[in-house]
């Protein structure tokens, strides 16, 4: 079984070596690769001199362009599954084999890691919690997909989804739409329960101010979403 | 509609054709493109030609003068660009992204052959 964990990394020079640190130790059957979406610090100079597997994006293409060309990566190296885990050290990569076990277990094709299962470790401010509330309905309305952490970066793709997605992946704050896009198309979502932590160092892409824009476009991206796709309901 | 009016209308209509096959002929449009403009152009020129029909059509949709029928028609097509040009930004920006995907994979690979050496 080939797996690939996918690491989109903007200025994440401060957690990036803990990140794969962690990886290599705990789950060194898996191969992975940092995206480097041309960070401002030292983020690739950090990868070239660790000899780290990774991309090297000429230019910003946000999280969604920047994870889409590590699903592309996973397709043309035929890997199984890909995972995705966040570069700033959120997510732990134990929960990987769990994560994937859970999705075979489930014949699903997308498993997200959800830290509202257990309701442990890091849970995020209230008020990014409603917003997510908000959204995991909105999603169950639209499509009958059941997820609570909709926003979770942490997700297992099989192999015909790390295909769709190496075609289809929506530009900023694709999480959400993903889940969509997954149901809609006749794919199975289930949630995996994770524990995540808060961000070891540097900061979050998403400040409050950013966090109503990201709320307004990602529900209007459900919305339009499920009102243009072709071919009936699945 | 005035004589005045009609010839500066025809004026500033005969400026923008020769912009637009100025820019044609140096390339810097690409054909596909500018059909928009030249239709937009055609229309326009046709406005002035048949004043009569401006006034009909004012008094049609409810318009008070043909002058004002006149911009609406200005204001419509530049919508119409607008939208045009939005929806050009927007293919480009795919393009451009799935460019910039390659290029980062290719680079992998060269860097991947040169080590190996
Ligand atoms: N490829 C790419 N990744 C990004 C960009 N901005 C943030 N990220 C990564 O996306 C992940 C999650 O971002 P983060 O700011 O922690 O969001 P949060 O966890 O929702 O607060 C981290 O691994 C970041 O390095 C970007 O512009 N491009
Ligand atoms: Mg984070």
């Amino acid at each position: 079984m080939k797996v690939l964990i996918i690491i989109p990394a903007y200025n994440e020079s401060e957690n990036i070596e803990r990140v794969i640190a962690d990886i290599e130790q705990n789950c060194p059957q898996y191969d992975y690769i940092v995206i480097n979406d041309c960070s401002t610090d030292n983020t690739a100079q950090i990868c070239e001199e660790n000899n780290y597997n990774y991309l090297d994006l000429c230019c910003n293409l946000g999280i969604g362009g920047g994870v889409q060309s590590g699903y592309i990566y996973a397709h043309r190296n035929n890997y199984d599954y890909a995972v995705q885990i966040d570069g700033d050290g959120q997510h732990d990569p134990q929960y990987i084999s769990q994560m994937i076990e859970i999705l075979e277990k489930e014949n699903a094709d997308m498993a997200v890691g959800s830290r509202f299962i257990t309701k442990e470790g890091f849970q995020s401010s209230g008020m990014r919690r409603f917003g997510i509330n908000f959204l995991s309905t909105l999603i169950r309305m639209v499509c009958g997909a059941n997820v609570k952490d909709v926003t979770s970066g942490f997700r297992v793709a099989n192999r015909k989804y790390i295909e769709f997605f190496s075609k289809e992946y929506a530009d900023d704050y694709p999480e959400p739409e993903a889940i969509v896009a997954v149901t809609l198309h006749g794919g199975k979502v289930v949630e995996a329960p994770v524990v995540m932590r808060e961000r070891e160092g540097g900061v979050s892409s998403i400040s409050p101010f950013k966090s109503i824009y990201y709320m307004i476009k990602v529900s209007l991206a459900i919305l339009l979403y499920r009102i243009t796709y072709k071919g009936g309901k699945k | 509609m005035g004589l005045g009016l009609r010839i500066s209308l025809l004026i500033a209509i005969m400026i923008y054709v020769v912009l637009i096959f100025v820019l044609l002929r140096k390339k810097s449009f690409t054909l596909k493109y500018s059909l928009l403009w030249m239709f937009m152009a055609v229309v326009l020129l046709i406005m002035v030609a048949f004043p009569k029909l401006v006034e009909f059509l004012a008094e049609v949709i409810g318009v008070a003068s043909y002058i004002n029928a006149i911009f609406m028609a200005f204001i419509f097509f530049i919508l119409l660009l607008v939208v045009t040009l939005t929806s050009i930004a927007s293919k480009q920006h795919r393009e451009i992204k799935t460019l910039i995907q390659n290029v980062a994979l290719l680079q992998k690979q060269v860097d991947e052959l040169k080590n190996n050496k």
